[in-house]
């Protein structure tokens, strides 16, 4: 009894459905109750009082008739299945209105939580009509989300009385890296490496395997002249070569504590992801097999070497909602795993924090093992943070330690560079903006080199 | 096994307490004496009047209490004295009304009141002068008695008004004919009270107040009705109905506007924490530790080999090379710094890294020297 009682009290107060008084209602009983009071001062009885209120109330109720009914109004919504970090997208919600009355509404919808959106929406729907309203979203962290039940209230035109219902429909919804740069560079990888002033240079001479005959133009070595073509065509024909297709190239991706660091946009995390989705878009579309491998303490993810732009959906789907975990990364373990996983000969790129990477001890010897079958790239986001520190005016004892605690970091990491590079261990390190345009272009440069 | 009968011991003492504790205050409970309110007829407590009602009882004086609305009171002479005992609020006009005419048919009120101010028309003015510890009352004898004075007003006297009883103050008690009756007040209830009224000479001043034949085919009535609350004045009459209106459709409208605001839209919002991470976090650690170790020599070390490597990198000044030694080259390229400057810079920042014990000040002041030889590399 008690329980079936609290129970419709909460639904009165807290659930989803109900009837409740509309501003325009408070706004009304106000003027009317001032126009009560004034006339009780002529003398009216306690009785009048009461049936004028109750009266009020009752006319008021009348109200509710002019709306229409919960199963008279159908709500369908739209939204993209799949949505990139940090985009704004349009939701469509149609709303249909089967009966005889016109209906204001305003509605909310149950996005989650860290979406940001300007909602609720407000508008009219004429009788037996449709409208359809939009409004636009965007999701700042990626994940497996659901978007659930629809929040309506609406009203009749009069607008005394709010109905809420709510619309059960649940849409799930993805929101993945942002995956611009690798489109931009899909659409045209000159322009997309225009500012990096690096050519997609061909190959050196003589190296790589064939890929078509055109014109000769000024410039061209004249030892690759394709003389059979010239002298059928009456111009003069060349050879042109291309790097090999069919090389490997391993995406190892650092999810550990320190790619949590916070950046003018996401963190570490979301940049590293962006730039491998867009080395990985770059060498699918050069033929090559890719493999990525996410890790931490232990693999999280790891996705066999595949060639063809259909494993870029598969990559997507495995990296899409990789969050920062709160230990330090193991890099012993996963260099042993990915020996172990990893026999052909490939081009191993390693997206991690320098720092972290740099003070770990084992890392050099395990390294110098892996190197022996594969080739070794780091890259890593310049730490703008530390650069301005050590620029710091030492107005204090606090800032002074501080400047030079920054100082002695950029000191070590130099020096552990050199001694990283002198053992043929490349390291990379480029601002947050770039990070993905210098990736593309060390990845074409080596196989440009053809030193794989 | 071990713990299973500790526990059944422990539910054992705990069971023993809970009754212990429930015997105690049942008998601690069942001893708190009633309470009654004060002047009440019904009351044994030391502010009721108990006593006197059985007392009359016993004197075999018929005395009744009045508990009804003094519009249902007698209308004819019928001899009745009835006792009002420190009301809890003035009576209404038609209260007041009702009493007079009970009194005009010629019946008797008693009213014992603190302050009667107000009743009946009577007026009371407060006591200016300092009282003393003296307790004399006198009648109009002269005679004195002994009783308790806690009134802090004294009942002005009209023409026509018989004085009863008097201090050295004023009058504390007076009879007032109102038609064929009387209306005697007193401001002393506490001379009547249970605890009171056989202690000095209370008794024989309230028997003195009431009517001296009382004995001959009169009736008590010990007015209880004023001490019912029903007798207050109700929120009806002490506030205008407009204004009541006005409340009523305050809380009808603030019920509505709980409805609109407290009906949630949307879906249920948890409160949640962001947690950011910074990637300074090692280096204020460290710096914490150096600060707090007072390290300002390995701090200036630090600095300056920062800046010898950024030589090295930008002026080609060889990193090996003590600081001393790079005079010569540091004056060809450090343009805005005169020879003399350096030399004495370079000599200072010689003597104070090799200095184990540098001071909170050189430590500032060198560490701003040679952040101008850093924004001279940078920069120039």
């Amino acid at each position: 009894m008690t329980k079936s009682l609290k129970n419709l009290w909460a639904r009165l107060l807290f659930r989803d459905r109900g009837i409740l008084p509309s501003s325009r209602l408070l706004g009304l009983f106000l003027v009317f109750s001032f126009a009560v009071t004034l006339v009780t001062i002529t003398g009216v009885s306690w009785m009048w009082v009461f049936i004028v209120n109750g009266l009020f109330l009752l006319l008021t109720f009348l109200d509710l008739l002019y709306a229409p009914k919960k199963q008279q109004l159908t709500f369908h919504r739209t939204i993209p299945m799949e949505l990139e970090r940090g985009n704004v997208y349009t939701v469509k919600v149609d709303i249909h209105n089967l009966s005889t009355y016109a209906v204001k509404f305003k509605l909310l919808d149950g996005l989650p939580q860290s979406f940001q959106t300007a909602l609720p929406l407000t508008g009219k729907v004429d009788r037996q009509a449709t409208l359809t309203t939009f409004y636009e979203i965007t999701a700042p962290i990626r994940g497996k989300y659901e978007v659930q039940k629809l929040y309506v209230r609406y009203t009749s035109l009069l607008g005394l009385w709010e109905k809420q219902i709510t619309v059960d429909m649940v849409d799930e919804v993805k929101v993945i890296p942002d995956l611009t740069d690798a489109k931009q560079y899909l659409e045209s990888a000159q322009q997309f490496l225009m500012y990096e002033g690096l050519k997609i240079r061909k190959q050196k001479s003589a190296e790589g395997e064939f890929s078509q005959i055109r014109n000769y133009v000024v410039g061209d070595d004249p030892r690759k002249i394709n003389w059979r073509q010239t002298a059928k065509l009456q111009e003069i024909m060349t050879n042109e070569y291309e790097p090999e297709h069919g090389k490997y190239i391993t995406i190892l991706i650092d999810c550990g504590r320190m790619m949590g660091a916070e950046l003018k946009k996401g963190n570490l995390l979301d940049k590293v992801l962006e730039a491998a989705l867009t080395v990985t878009a770059a060498a699918l579309k050069n033929g090559d097999y890719v493999a990525v491998l996410a890790f931490s303490r232990d693999v999280k993810v790891f996705v066999p070497p595949e060639k063809g732009m259909d494993h870029m959906q598969r990559i997507l789907q495995a990296i899409y909602h990789l969050e920062v975990d709160a230990s330090e990364s193991n890099y012993p373990a996963v260099l042993n795993y990915l020996q172990t996983v990893q026999k052909k000969r490939s081009l191993v790129l390693l997206f991690s924090d320098v720092h972290t990477f740099l003070h770990e001890e084992s890392g050099l010897l395990y390294l110098k093992r892996l190197r022996r079958r594969h080739l070794f790239l780091m890259i890593g986001i310049e730490n703008r943070d530390l650069l301005d520190k050590t620029k710091l005016e030492p107005n204090n004892v606090q800032t002074a330690m501080m400047k030079s605690i920054a100082q002695q970091q950029i000191q070590i990491k130099k020096r552990e560079k050199a001694n990283w590079e002198r053992q043929g261990l490349l390291m990379v390190e480029a601002t947050e903006e770039r990070l993905a345009t210098a990736a593309v272009s060390h990845y074409i440069h080596i196989m440009n080199q053809g030193l794989l | 096994m071990q713990t299973s009968t500790t526990s059944r011991k422990v539910w054992l003492w705990l069971v023993v307490l809970l009754l212990l504790f429930m015997v105690m205050t049942y008998f601690t409970v069942s001893k708190e004496p009633e309470e009654y309110p004060d002047y009440v007829s019904e009351s044994p407590s030391p502010t009721g009047v108990k006593a006197m009602y059985t007392y009359l009882d016993s004197e075999n004086i018929p005395v009744n209490r009045w508990s009804d609305s003094p519009s249902l009171l007698t209308k004819q002479d019928e001899d009745q004295v009835l006792i009002l005992i420190e009301p809890y609020f003035i009576p209404d006009r038609q209260d007041m009304e009702a009493y007079e005419t009970f009194m005009e048919a010629g019946n008797t009120i008693l009213l014992l009141a603190t302050n009667p101010d107000g009743i009946f028309g009577l007026k009371t003015s407060p006591v200016t002068a300092e009282l003393d510890e003296e307790e004399a009352v006198y009648n109009q004898a002269g005679r004195e008695f002994q009783a308790e004075k806690n009134s802090p007003v004294r009942i002005q006297i009209n023409d026509g008004d018989e004085e009863l009883l008097y201090d050295e103050v004023e009058t504390m008690a007076l009879k007032r004919p109102i038609g064929n009756g009387e209306l005697i007040v007193a401001n002393a209830p506490e001379w009547i009270t249970n605890d009171r009224l056989l202690s000095k000479d209370h008794l024989p001043l309230i028997s003195m107040l009431l009517p001296e034949d009382l004995q001959d085919g009169y009736t008590v009535l010990i007015d209880e009705y004023s001490h019912v609350t029903g007798n207050a004045s109700t929120m009806n009459e002490l506030y205008p109905k407009w204004l009541l209106t006005f409340a009523l459709q305050g809380i009808l409208f603030i019920i509505i506007l709980l409805v609109h605001q407290g009906k949630r839209f949307g879906p249920i919002r948890v409160a949640r924490e962001e947690t950011v991470r910074f990637s300074d976090e090692r280096i204020s650690a460290l710096s914490a530790w150096y600060q707090k170790g007072k390290r300002y020599h390995d701090s200036l070390n630090l600095q300056a080999d920062y800046v010898k490597l950024l030589l090295q990198e930008r002026w080609g000044i060889p990193y090996r090379k003590a600081w001393v030694d790079t005079a010569e080259q540091l004056e060809r390229k450090w343009k805005t710094t005169s020879q003399a400057d350096i030399e004495t810079f370079l000599n200072g920042l010689y003597r104070v890294l090799s200095n184990e014990r540098v001071s909170k000040q050189e430590y500032l002041v060198w560490s701003k020297r040679i952040d101008v030889l850093r924004k001279g590399v940078e920069e120039g």
